[in-house]
This record gives C-alpha cells, sequence and structure tokens, in this order.
C-alpha cells in the first residue's frame, strides 16, 4: 500500500517532471503545506465557533498553503515570492486588528507559512530554521506562562484556547523538525556540492593546464586574453602566463589580420557562435609555425561572455599536406612529360615512316605510308589534348575533333576540290579507352569520306556528330558523297579502313550501322 | 626560297624533318641544337631563306626567345614553329612574333609542303 503511495507521488504529473535531485524536498513541502493547511482549519473551527466571518476570511487565506509548493517549484521571480510574503503578512495584521488580541496569537503563524514558502530556497533554510525555533520558543513560553511573554489577551474560555494554541505549537514544531531535517540535508548536500565544486574546478584547472593544446580564455569582443594554460606559454615560447595577460592573439600573427578575416570571424561568430581557422604564428623565438584556433564563446551563471580559444599546432599536418600537394604537382609533371614523351614517340614513328616512304617510287603504295602516318598523328592529337587540359584521364572530345579536322583538311585540301568539315559536338569528357578507337575511327571516315565520297564533284559537305543518347555515346559520320560501294558494304572488312573501324567499334563493344542516303552515313554507337 | 634553317635538338626529329625538306628540293642550311648556335649562327652569315624552329629546346631559350632575340637584332626572316603543344600560352606567344606561323608535331611532308607554298606565295 505504501509502496503504491510513494509509486502514485512519484508519478503524478507534479512531481515528475522534477528534478529527481528535488524530489524528496518537494515532496516534503507538499506534506508540511497540506499539513499547515489542516491545521490551520482546525485551529479556527475550535476557535471561532461563533464567528463566521472569521472563519471565511481565515480559511481563504489558510487555503494559500496549498499555494506553497507551487511557487516553490515553479519559476517564479523573488520579487514575486516577497510579494505573496507581504500578503501573508498583511493577511495576519488584518486578523490580528479584526479578532483583537484574542487573535494576536495568529502572529506566531508568520514563520510557518514562510516555512513551505521559502523552504525550496536552500540558501534560506537556515534563517528559517533560526525564526522557526525563536517562534517555537515563544509559544513554549506562551503555554507555561499564561501568554503573558507576547502579551497577547486572555481568551475567555482558557480549555478551548489551550487546545487551539497547542495546534500551532505541534504544527510549529514538525516544521521545525522539517526545518532542521531540511537544513541538515542541505548542509549536506552543499558541502558535498562545495567539496564537488571545488573537486572539479582542481580537475578543470589540471586539464585546463596539462592540455596538449594552447588554451585560452580571452575576452568576447576584442579578444583580450585573460587567461591561458602551460603549453600556450610553451607553444609560443614565452617566459610565463602572465606574459599572455592583457595581450593580444593576433599580435602573434605571422601576416596581418586583413578584414576578410575578420568578416570571417564576425559571420561565423553571428552564425555558429564559433570559428575555426588556420593561421601562421611566430613564436617569441622567432619560431614559425601554423596553428589551427577553434574559438568557441560561451556564458557564465552570471551571463558573462568569454571566448574559449584553442590552438593546435598543425606544422607537422601542414608540412604533410606541403608534402602531398608537391607529390601531386610532381605526379602532374611526371604524367604532362609521358604524354608528351608519348606524342613525341609518335612523330618520330611517324616521322621513320615518312623517311620509309621515301624510298618507294609507286604513290599508291607511297599513301598507304601516308595513311599510317595519319593514323599515327590522329593518336599523338589525343596525348597532346591529354597534356594540354592537365587531367590526364578525360579528353574534350569537341576540342579534340576540331584540331583533327584542321589536322586533316591541311592534309587533304586542294585547289580542285571544296570539301567542308562540319562539327556538331557537345561538350563531352571522354576517357582515354575510348578516346583513341573514337580518335582513329573519326580519323578513318573522314579521310575516306574525303579520298573517296567526292570522285568527280568539285565540293561536298562532312557532318561528324558526337553526342550523348541516354545512357550510350553515338558517333555520326555523314557526307553528301557517292556513297559505299554496296560490294563493300557486304563485306565490311574489305578494305583496312573498314577492318579497323570494326575492329575498332568491336573493342568500343559498340554496333556500328552504314547507310547509303544521299551519300554515306555511319551511326557507331557504345555504352558510356 | 631555298635554303633553310633547321632548329631542332632532338637528332632523329632533326633528321626526318631534313630529309622531308631535301626531299621537296629545299636546301638545309644548317640543323642547330641550341639559341646560342642560332645566334653565333647569324653573327657569321644571314642567307636563310626560312627558318624551321623546335619551341622546345633545351638551354637556357626556348624557340620562341631564341626567334625574340633575332628579331631584336633585326633578323625578320620568316620561322615556322614547329611544337608539340597548341597551348593557349605557346600559341598567343607565337602569335605576337612578327612574320611566323606554326606547325604541330609530328608534321607531315604535305602540311610542310602547303605550309612553305603558302609562305612563298603570301
Amino acid at each position: 500500500m505504501l509502496q503504491k503511495i510513494v509509486k502514485y507521488i512519484f508519478t503524478h504529473p507534479l512531481v515528475k517532471n522534477i528534478p529527481d535531485s528535488e524530489k524528496g524536498r518537494v515532496i516534503l513541502l507538499y506534506f508540511s503545506s497540506i499539513l499547515g493547511f489542516l491545521a490551520t482549519v482546525g485551529a479556527v473551527f475550535i476557535l471561532m465557533p461563533n464567528d463566521t466571518t472569521g472563519q471565511i476570511i481565515q480559511l481563504s487565506f489558510s487555503s494559500l498553503y496549498l499555494f506553497f509548493p507551487f511557487l516553490a517549484i515553479s519559476k517564479y521571480s523573488g520579487k514575486i515570492k516577497i510579494a505573496f510574503f507581504l500578503i501573508v503578512c498583511i493577511h495576519h495584521f488584518i486578523l490580528a486588528n479584526y479578532f483583537g488580541e484574542a487573535a494576536g496569537y495568529q502572529y506566531i503563524y508568520l514563520p510557518l507559512y514562510i516555512c513551505p514558502f521559502i523552504l525550496f530556497d536552500t540558501k534560506d533554510v537556515l534563517i528559517i530554521t533560526g525564526l522557526l525555533s525563536f517562534n517555537f520558543l515563544c509559544l513554549f513560553t506562551l503555554d507555561f506562562t499564561d501568554y503573558s511573554l507576547i502579551n497577547f489577551g486572555k481568551p475567555e474560555e482558557e480549555s478551548v484556547m489551550k487546545i487551539a494554541t497547542s495546534l500551532p505549537f505541534i504544527i510549529n514544531f514538525c516544521a521545525l523538525l522539517f526545518a532542521i531535517a531540511f537544513s541538515l540535508i542541505n548542509f549536506l548536500s552543499d558541502k558535498s556540492f562545495l567539496e564537488k565544486t571545488q573537486t572539479l574546478e582542481i580537475e578543470f584547472e589540471e586539464v585546463f593546464n596539462n592540455s596538449n593544446d594552447a588554451l585560452f580564455i580571452t575576452e568576447p569582443y576584442n579578444s583580450r586574453i585573460l587567461k591561458c594554460n602551460k603549453r600556450a606559454v610553451e607553444l609560443f615560447a614565452l617566459q610565463s602566463e602572465q606574459d599572455f595577460i592583457d595581450n593580444f592573439g593576433i599580435n602573434f600573427h605571422k601576416l596581418p589580420y586583413t578584414n576578410e578575416i575578420d568578416k570571417l570571424f564576425l559571420d561565423s561568430m553571428e552564425k555558429y557562435n564559433q570559428f575555426d581557422y588556420e593561421f601562421e604564428y611566430i613564436s617569441a623565438d622567432k619560431r614559425e609555425w601554423w596553428g589551427n584556433i577553434a574559438i568557441k564563446r560561451y556564458n557564465t551563471q552570471k551571463k558573462e561572455s568569454f571566448n574559449l580559444v584553442r590552438i593546435t599546432d598543425i606544422s607537422k599536418i601542414k608540412k604533410a599536406e606541403n608534402d602531398l600537394k608537391k607529390l601531386l604537382t610532381d605526379k602532374d609533371v611526371l604524367l604532362a612529360e609521358i604524354h608528351h614523351r608519348v606524342k613525341n614517340n609518335m612523330a618520330i614513328i611517324s616521322g621513320l615512316v615518312y623517311l620509309q616512304s621515301l624510298k618507294i617510287e609507286d604513290e599508291t603504295l607511297r599513301s598507304h605510308f601516308i595513311d599510317t602516318q595519319n593514323r599515327i598523328k590522329s593518336m599523338a592529337i589525343v596525348h597532346e589534348k591529354l597534356y594540354k587540359t592537365q587531367s590526364f584521364e578525360a579528353v574534350n572530345f569537341k576540342e579534340y575533333l576540331k584540331d583533327l579536322v584542321t589536322n586533316l583538311e591541311n592534309l587533304f585540301s586542294s585547289a580542285d576540290t571544296k570539301i567542308g568539315i562540319e562539327i556538331q559536338c557537345d561538350d563531352i569528357s571522354l576517357k582515354m579507352d575510348y578516346a583513341i578507337p573514337c580518335a582513329l575511327i573519326v580519323n578513318e571516315l573522314i579521310s575516306n569520306a574525303i579520298k573517296h565520297a567526292f570522285k568527280n564533284k568539285n565540293n561536298g559537305h562532312i557532318v561528324v556528330d558526337f553526342f550523348i543518347d541516354s545512357n550510350n555515346y553515338v558517333l555520326k559520320v555523314q557526307d553528301n558523297g557517292l556513297g559505299i560501294d554496296k560490294d563493300i558494304l557486304k563485306q565490311k572488312t574489305n578494305t583496312l579502313g573498314l577492318s579497323l573501324i570494326s575492329n575498332l567499334v568491336s573493342q568500343l563493344n559498340g554496333n556500328i550501322d552504314i547507310v547509303n542516303d544521299n551519300g554515306s552515313l555511319f551511326l557507331i554507337s557504345f555504352a558510356k | 626560297m631555298k635554303n633553310i634553317l633547321l632548329v631542332e635538338d632532338e637528332a632523329i626529329v632533326a633528321m626526318i624533318t631534313g630529309k622531308m625538306l631535301e626531299y621537296m628540293g629545299y636546301n638545309v642550311a644548317a640543323i642547330l641544337k641550341s639559341s646560342d648556335e642560332v645566334i653565333s649562327f647569324f653573327e657569321d652569315t644571314n642567307t636563310v631563306d626560312l627558318i624551321l624552329m623546335d619551341v622546345k629546346l633545351k638551354g637556357n631559350s626556348d624557340g620562341i626567345e631564341t626567334t625574340q632575340k633575332l628579331r631584336t637584332k633585326g633578323i625578320d626572316t620568316h620561322v615556322i614553329f614547329i611544337t608539340g603543344n597548341s597551348d593557349v600560352k605557346t600559341m598567343e606567344e607565337i602569335y605576337k612574333i612578327p612574320n611566323s606561323s606554326f606547325l604541330i608535331k609530328p608534321v607531315m611532308e604535305i602540311e610542310l609542303k602547303k605550309k612553305i607554298e603558302f609562305i612563298k606565295n603570301s
């Protein structure tokens, strides 16, 4: 049964939301208030059996008891508490004057009223205990000296009065016990809290001073240093912590603190209440080092603002970062050099093929050598593009096509035939694996078109289109020439050029469609 | 336009280009490898009609700087730059040099032929 009552009390909404550390105290407060109320009611009915108005007035004010715990656990300010206290005092003053001397004993309730009201405020518990003790002494004296000490009027019916005065006596006694108990609890908990606080302060100082990072506490807006740890002194090679006091962090910056940085700082503090940055510092021993600074603004219980500043020496990380950057730059330089070498070697291979071709007198045979040179050049341009863009992984195929077409126009243009080559290409970056086969395919198709599609014609038009269609790359080369010979179409691998194209498309895992439609149309698609 | 000076620091490329010019019927006045050699060459004589200059030369000065030096000395012979890089910076520098043009490596006979003929005719 008792367990159920306790459970009910502790799970009641009025108690549930109170912090665990305060629950016991608040429940006692409830009990004392209810007890105080009941005692007052009892006293009123005994003392004023024939005075209904007096009973009503007394009861109405007595009911204030029931509000004390709510006041105590609420967030009311001290001013409201004082106002409430004054109401209670006025109440007693009215009662004393209304009922005359016979009701003078009401004054002795005063501390009792105050008891639950202020009891929750731990700092005042000792004062209340003192007041209650005094009151208890008064009552005690009153009981044995016929009320003379406090000069109250003698009641008409002494037996009733004795009962009536014994009630506040009992209540005051209980309240005193409560107050003493609370005083003890408070004293012990305050002592424990003080000890804990002191321990925490010592631990905090230890942590603060033994941190591997430089720690500072500064003023919030001008960053004047108020406190620092040992690591800060060590890191900045100063003599003592005093050297930092009233100094400013920016005095140790290697570079001036610019308006841009200040704006970043102010914006960050406004938005996030913290700031994170990297500065280069100069210590007192002229050592230059990189530090990561993290500033966090905080408020104390007294509503004062400070900045907690942490500076970590990140010189090693910075050095590693710079080494890594240098390695990456070296890698880029190396890759660029490789592509340059590849291109130069291709130039040499092309030249060697050329030298070999010089010994051949047959023009048809010699043209095959020139085709080979041309194929080498189409690949060399890819390497040149990679070298130029410095990406080394992918080549802008539109740019590539422009260069390839310029090269082919230079090679094949003549005064007799005007062949226009139009490029319709989206800005597509093509990986190396795709770029070289595609380059060779386009080279073959345009070369073939220029050489064979416009025989006996004065002009011609070739369109090269490269685009993405859903998940496929599509290459379209179309001319308005004679079209492909039907016999060649049946056996696609009959010529070296078509054989190359067929194999390169296969290498791309793609498909090729060749259509004769007012010229020839090559439609090649392969997955992205 | 008969005498052509070839400036190329890679022997094999110099040989190929030299043969190409000879095959086309031109006379290779000399094959030089460095900027200093070019400057010395023009201190003694100025009988070349055209210079084929590799942009990337070993040593202190590249082909473009060498040509700039020649221009300051008043040598205005047309220079065809042979370059492996057609990057914007190189192209801009070439365009700034008066009486010059360029070809991209690997140079093919037909390209060179057309280029020289174009210079001859212009």
